[in-house]
């Protein structure tokens, strides 16, 4: 038999009574690899807080003002275009299109003082937190959880589009920066944690979640892994010791159906009702021949991928968390308000479409967790790879790129809700003092999802970039 | 000659560097480099590689009380050579030429290493090492290859890559594109940096871009910021790699807040020049020469020409200094634990990323014999190959009962999974036995070699492995779940296997072409009643046992 001497490979299987592993079949071999972390979580001291994390990307750069942070005894051109509302907490004012977030905001947390100190749109840097492997907040919670759920077989970490929702759909392609193929490369990201821990885009074909599902006949399948088994029993004469449990576990990932979880049409019809945001506003009026996608002749090329499909990419994000998923980043395109023609609406149809639809998803999904009393065990993010100038222009309140502030939601995850963290300057412009950033994101999930205190005493439990990403920056200390 | 001790070399710089207060001092302990003013006795220089090995290596399990594993057998030790120089498992015909007779392991590695697929092997290899793990570096395995075949030292193409090698001569092996190295970086010069400083010398020095390096004592923004300088005259024009005479000298913002010089220094502490113009000139200069380059950029089309070379070429410095004796140790120890590493499964420093003072090797005597070896032998790379894994260390069974000793004492070897490359031209050797005949001569096995090596096509969801391997999503699931690769496993082995006689043929043949061994008895037992029960579809029983044999650890892995 071959015995597999090398922690890489017995890595989690380990214990501390034999710290070898003797290894079945590949199958058993590699998905017991990837399966480790969480099954040693079970067994004994474990770094893994078993929290999913949903992280919610408004890409092109969500405005601070019509979001979290308005300010109220500013000139006209710098306050919320669409108006303000009082929140369930005194004092504090949400922008005009978000009154559902308002009522809930004793369940969440704004940051006003994160700046992702980026003026583009790549998502990297708030995705990365600025980590030198490149790799995505989502790889690294991979990287550390294992990359497959050891409950489900499910990826851990996984990004959901519009697409995931809506089979059939086909979105327009706009410019590079927001098209698919930027998507998929970067908010999948690994970096140089090495392909395992790339995020699995779902794209709503079939023949993708196929890799989930049985092609050849079940009995064929069966019959051939018992062969194996058999061979590896072989091997192992003599070894009453073995990753067994966990071969088991890989083994029937395929028979198990994984990919009923990203189907909705398996979830209560009330539940899809409550989240569904089709009815915020009418898709086809942004596309190709729609009503708003032409501004003073000039096509707004870059809203191609704006969709009403957020409340239900939302619930997938729930279910997916349910069904053993660690990490959900959901996209959702075209927050790039330039106005004047620019590629994008202003400000104004922006928060009043896509804001609005955030505003409905989010309270949906926070009503959701709760009733599911899942709130300390899902973090939600929201927010975005920059902010927008405050400033907004007279004709639509377009406003540009800025990188000195950028909104920041969180709710959940077991952190202290209710608040409003650090404050920006008198325009909405800049921090007020202390500020945060993307390496602090980062460290806030990654504290979320890992246990820093046996992270510090036992930092083998996690590989070196994860240890040295949890320990090395400071999270955001008041969310603690 | 007897046994002479033959001394190594203190470090130049010595103790007197020690007590004072210059970078300098840091070159020492930052490069882990023997300080240490008395002698370090090594083995004499003309002890064979192997017997070196097995002489620190035994040294060590003996004071640890540590009786190493057995000899691995043959057939196993055959098969480890064939994917360690090659690239590939032995095809079935191969592997049975061993049977039977003792097996004289330094005739197989001479004839492996001077067939054409030690440098196809080693150009894969070494194109993942310069990768260092970017996924999007440019490939450089065209020039690999040819550096390679032609067995060219690493130090000269540690020139070749840095774009600083004296032209070729006419008839020489052409270098071309090997400065993509630097030209595909130049975009990103930290991370160009990063790179230069971790393959070549071991040392990634990332962390102190930004403040001083939390593990390593003394390596501060300097060394970072003076191993970029080295690059910082480096531009692109017309689609080659060339230097300018002048740039402004940058400055970088210190974490102490203080705004420094950034100057070209080596790892060591080793300064490259700085221009002594003064500021006015110096801007001058600058403006002429950016100005002259735009000139010929716009001629280019029609004259060809290029602006004209540096006096000083700042690369070629950085090459010069690396290489020279005071520095040059490093340049080779770094290689050394690197291949160390690709062989023994764990570095003599592990990191292999890491060596520095305060990280030392397991084996400090053997790395630094190697390492001088490798230079007094002008950086012989298949030399040093040769020779590492020409010991009985290597050559250990791989399996351990009860709790395994340190990975560090070498006492067995290690499990290595194989590389997308290995694991490619592997599976198609297995998946078609009858291309190969017993009684090829050597030049037609070398052209169905070829062959099947040109056919092999790729097989992406075979994950490279890094020293923190694990096995992604995609390969399991695609073996065991992906139509066209069920249906092509072993379609041109069935047909082979067919033709055979009886169960018992059958079941020994595809053994030996997948897993380079014959079947035991527990398995001639256990696929001759399975294969007896598919009589009804024997082909399907046959795909089945392929199957399984393709998906045992002991196909996916060099162990």
């Amino acid at each position: 038999m071959l015995t597999i001497t090398d922690a890489r490979f017995a890595h989690g299987l380990a214990s501390n009574r034999r710290d070898f592993l003797r290894i079945g079949s590949l199958c058993g071999l590699t998905l017991s690899g990837l399966l480790a972390a969480k099954a040693k979580a079970g067994a004994e001291k474990t770094v893994l807080r078993n929290k999913s994390v949903v992280f919610l990307f408004l890409h092109g750069g969500p405005p601070q003002i019509e979001t979290f942070d308005p300010k109220r005894d500013v000139p006209e051109n710098n306050r919320s275009c669409t108006g303000e509302v009082q929140t369930k907490l005194p004092g504090v004012w949400f922008g005009g299109t978000l009154p559902k977030l308002a009522q809930r905001a004793d369940r969440v947390a704004v940051v006003r003082n994160f700046a992702s100190r980026n003026g583009g749109h790549s998502a990297l840097p708030v995705l990365t937190g600025g980590h030198r492997s490149g790799a995505t907040v989502g790889a690294m919670c991979a990287r550390g959880t294992g990359a497959l759920s050891a409950r489900t077989g499910l990826p851990m970490n996984t990004v959901v589009i519009p697409e995931a929702v809506m089979p059939g759909l086909r979105l327009g392609e706009p410019t590079d920066t927001f098209g698919l193929k930027t998507l998929e490369r970067d908010f999948g990201a690994a970096g140089s944690l090495g392909g395992s821990y790339r995020g699995f885009v779902r794209n709503g074909s079939a023949q993708q979640l196929g890799n989930f599902t049985l092609t050849v006949p079940r009995d064929r399948f069966t019959e051939r892994f018992q062969l194996l088994r058999q061979l590896d029993t072989l091997k192992h004469a003599g070894q009453a010791e073995g990753g067994s449990d966990l071969q088991q576990q890989a083994h029937d990932l395929l028979l198990r159906g994984v990919s009923d979880a990203f189907d909705l049409s398996k979830e209560d019809p009330k539940v899809v009702a409550r989240y569904d945001t089709s009815h915020v506003f009418d898709m086809a009026d942004y596309h190709e021949g729609g009503k708003h996608f032409v501004f003073q002749g000039k096509k707004l090329v870059d809203q191609a991928r704006w969709s009403n499909q957020l409340g239900k990419e939302l619930l997938l994000a729930r279910r997916l968390c349910e069904a053993g998923c660690g990490f959900v980043t959901v996209v959702d395109s075209s927050w790039d308000f330039h106005g004047r023609g620019m590629n994008n609406p202003g400000t104004i149809v922006g928060m009043n479409t896509l804001g609005a639809q955030m505003d409905h998803a989010v309270a949906a999904f926070l009503d959701d967790v709760k009733d599911r009393g899942l709130s300390d065990q899902i973090l939600l993010v929201v927010t975005g790879e920059m902010g927008r100038s405050p400033i907004k222009h007279k004709e639509d309140a377009g406003t540009d790129h800025w990188g000195n502030l950028t909104p920041l939601l969180v709710a959940g995850g077991g952190l202290k809700m209710g608040q409003v963290v650090g404050r920006s300057d008198r325009t909405g412009g800049r921090p007020a003092g202390e500020a945060y950033g993307p390496e602090h994101l980062l460290a806030t999930v990654l504290h979320t999802v890992f246990d820093a205190s046996t992270a510090r005493t036992a930092p083998e439990l996690l590989s070196p970039e994860v240890a040295g990403a949890l320990l090395n920056n400071d999270p955001i200390k008041e969310l603690f | 000659m007897g046994n002479p001790r033959v001394t190594i070399p203190s470090h130049p710089l010595g103790n007197f560097i020690m007590k004072t207060c210059s970078p300098w001092i840091i070159a020492g302990v930052l490069l882990g480099l023997p300080l240490d003013a008395t002698a370090q006795e090594l083995l004499p220089l003309d002890r064979p590689i192997g017997e070196v090995i097995d002489h620190y290596i035994d040294a060590k399990l003996q004071q640890a009380k540590v009786k190493p594993a057995p000899p691995a057998a043959d057939a196993t030790v055959v098969r480890r050579l064939y994917l360690d120089l090659i690239g590939r498992i032995p095809t079935a015909v191969e592997a049975r030429q061993f049977a039977g007779q003792p097996l004289d392991r330094g005739k197989l590695i001479e004839s492996l290493v001077s067939s054409p697929g030690f440098a196809r092997h080693n150009a894969n290899e070494f194109d993942v090492l310069l990768r260092n793990r970017n996924t999007d570096a440019t490939s450089l395995q065209p020039y690999l290859l040819e550096a390679f075949q032609a067995n060219r030292p690493w130090d000269a193409m540690f020139r070749d890559l840095l774009g600083v090698s004296e032209p070729a001569k006419p008839g020489a092996p052409a270098k071309a594109r090997a400065d993509d190295f630097v030209l595909k970086r130049l975009k990103d010069g930290d991370a160009l940096t990063r790179d230069v400083s971790s393959i070549f010398f071991g040392l990634n020095i990332t962390c102190a871009q930004c403040h001083r390096h939390p593990e390593i004592k003394g390596l501060t923004q300097d060394y970072f910021f003076g191993m970029k300088a080295f690059f910082g005259y480096s531009y692109e024009f017309q689609g080659r790699l060339l230097e300018r005479q002048y740039v402004k000298v940058a400055d970088f913002k210190a974490k102490t807040g203080e705004t420094r010089k950034v100057s070209m220094m080596f790892l060591s502490g080793t300064r490259g020049e700085v221009s002594d113009l003064p500021e006015r000139e110096l801007v001058a200069a600058i403006a002429e020469e950016t100005k002259l380059i735009q000139e010929k950029a716009k001629e280019y089309a029609k004259a060809k020409e290029l602006p004209p070379a540096p006096k000083h070429s700042a690369r070629k410095r950085l090459a010069e200094i690396a290489l020279d004796e005071a520095n040059r140790e490093m340049f080779a120890r770094s290689i050394v634990n690197r291949l160390w590493f690709r062989f023994y499964g764990y570095g003599l420093v592990m990191r292999v990323d890491q060596m520095h003072a305060e990280n030392g090797p397991s084996h400090p005597e053997l790395l630094n014999w190697l390492a001088r070896d490798l230079i007094t032998h002008k950086y012989d790379l298949k030399r040093l190959i040769t020779g590492l894994v020409g010991s009985r260390a290597y050559a250990r069974s791989s399996e351990w009962r009860g709790t395994p000793p340190a990975k560090d004492l070498f006492a067995f070897a290690p499990t290595r999974p194989l590389t997308p490359a290995q694991w490619g031209m592997s599976y198609h050797i297995a998946n078609q036995p009858d291309v190969f005949k017993p009684d090829d001569p050597a030049e037609v096995r070398l052209k169905k070699l070829a062959d099947v090596e040109r056919g092999g096509g790729t097989f992406p969801f075979v994950e490279q492995p890094f020293d923190d391997f694990q096995v992604g999503i995609d390969e399991p699931l695609k073996l065991s779940n992906d139509e066209n690769i069920l249906k092509a496993m072993g379609s041109k082995l069935i047909p082979v296997l067919r033709k055979l006689p009886d169960a018992r043929r059958q079941i020994d043949e595809a053994t030996w072409a997948v897993l380079s061994r014959p079947a035991t008895p527990e398995e001639h037992k256990l696929f001759g009643e399975y294969l007896d029960q598919r009589k009804d579809r024997p082909d399907e029983g046959l795909r089945q046992v392929i199957w399984a044999l393709f998906n045992s650890p002991e196909f996916r892995f060099n162990h």
